[in-house]
Formats: C-alpha cells, structure tokens, sequence
C-alpha cells in the first residue's frame, strides 16, 4: 500500500519513475496524476500524496499549521528515502513549498510555486472563513482584490470546468474539506512578513 | 506574487494567460514546459 507515517502523520503518496525527485502537491493528489504525472516521471522521480486532512491520508487532531504541513512533507522524504528533491505547489501547496523552503532548505534542490500568496490580506481571511462554512471550499470565486468588489473571479476557468477533462477531473478529486476547516492559522513565511499588503499599497 | 519574486534570488516568475487558480490543469501544456524549462535551465532536468 502507498503509505507511510510521515513524522506520526499517515500519508498516501504516489512515487512514479525515477531520477531526480520531483514532488508536487496541493491539497489531495489527484489533480496531479492527470498532466504532470505522465510527463515528468519520464525524466524524473515523480511523488505526490493527499496532504493530511485530504484523500486517504490522516486526519490528525487539533489546529495545524503550515509549519506541520511542511513537516509532514520533510517526514515523507525521509520515509521515502529522498534527500533532497525539488519541491512545487499551488495554492496552499505554494505556501507549503515556500514554508518548507525557510525550514529545511538543505533537503531542497528548487522550489515551484504557483498561483498563491505569502501572506492573506484582510480580505483573503474572510474569504477562508466563508470557505470554512462551505461544503465545497474548492469551488466559487476567489478572495476580492478590494472591498467594493461584490465577488472575486472565479476560482477555475469556467471553459475548462465545462471540458470534458475539467469534469473528469471534477469527478475524481477527494478534496480538501478538513485541511481547509482545520488550517485556521496561517501564517506569513517569516522572511516576507514584513511584505507590504495590498491595503497598504492601495493607500499610499 | 512579484513583490514575493523580488525577494528571492535567482527565482523566476511566469505569467500564464488565460489561467486561474489552477493553471497546472487548466493550462497544463504552458505549466509543464515552463517548469521544464526552469529545471533544464538550472540543470534539475
């Protein structure tokens, strides 16, 4: 079974190909078995696993934080032998990466971040907080850019979302319900957390 | 993010048209050869 306790967390994973390890991540792991898993396990180690809260992974008690998510990742390298390995994420995936970069960056050769952010504007809070009442977090549009705004844009492209693949792809993922529920405390990398916000930019 | 980038040396940003949240599956061919790309470049591929 593709599983292992990764520092007392049970993770599911998937670990195609070989080479230089390559492990993204955000939320479950379905998402990624689609367009990156075929293509790069061609040149490289290929891993992905349902983050905890997420999947077939546990559930742990208790508030977390991005810091035991990116320990969570440090405890699947180790179980799964891999010293260092390029990291990449989306979403909160990102931030996990950008986390685990600041805590462990002798087990990194790069990181990949996309589409997410070092830090939640007031605006990004109460949006989590919307999400947190929602059974469908991973739907619907995403934070404002500014307070007059009535709605943010839509979360995914709504072509693609109407494409026979976005439904397939609908129709397979596990979610990310209790990480989302469980995740109240964000927190800034520490070295941007003097970043600027984009209030403070729009007001000067 | 470009305020994010500025900060870390030797990073890249790319900007993905007609891309939302999820540009790794909705732009998925663009995604990949912009992170293969990134890692031949600094010879991760």
């Amino acid at each position: 079974m593709p599983r292992l306790e990764a520092a007392g967390v049970e993770l599911f994973y998937e670990s195609l190909g070989e080479g230089t390890p390559l492990i993204f991540q955000a939320h479950d792991h379905t998402p990624w078995l689609f367009f990156q898993a075929p293509v790069f396990s061609q040149t490289h180690r290929f891993v992905t696993f349902d983050r905890r809260g997420t999947g077939r992974s546990a559930s742990p008690p208790g508030e977390w934080t991005v810091a035991d998510f990116a320990r969570d990742l440090r405890g699947l390298m180790d179980g799964l032998d891999i010293e260092r390995a390029i990291v990449g994420g989306s979403s909160l995936g990102g931030i996990i990466a950008a986390q685990f970069a600041l805590d462990y960056p002798d087990r990194l050769h790069a990181i990949i971040v996309g589409h997410t952010t070092p830090y939640f504007w007031d605006l990004a809070r109460e949006w989590v907080e919307d999400l947190l009442g929602d059974a469908r977090p991973n739907l619907g549009p995403q934070p404002r850019s500014y307070a007059w705004e009535d709605d943010g844009p839509p979360t995914t492209n709504p072509q693609f979302a109407a494409s026979s693949i976005g439904k397939l792809m609908a129709s397979v993922g596990t979610g990310l319900g209790r990480a989302t529920r469980r995740s109240r405390r964000y927190e800034s990398p520490r070295c941007l957390s003097s970043a600027p916000t984009s209030r403070r930019r729009r007001s000067s | 993010m470009c305020e994010w980038q500025q900060q870390v040396p030797g990073s890249e940003l790319v900007i993905l048209r007609d891309s939302y949240h999820a540009a790794h599956r909705e732009n998925a061919l663009a995604w990949n050869a912009a992170v293969r790309s990134f890692l031949q470049r600094h010879e991760l591929g």
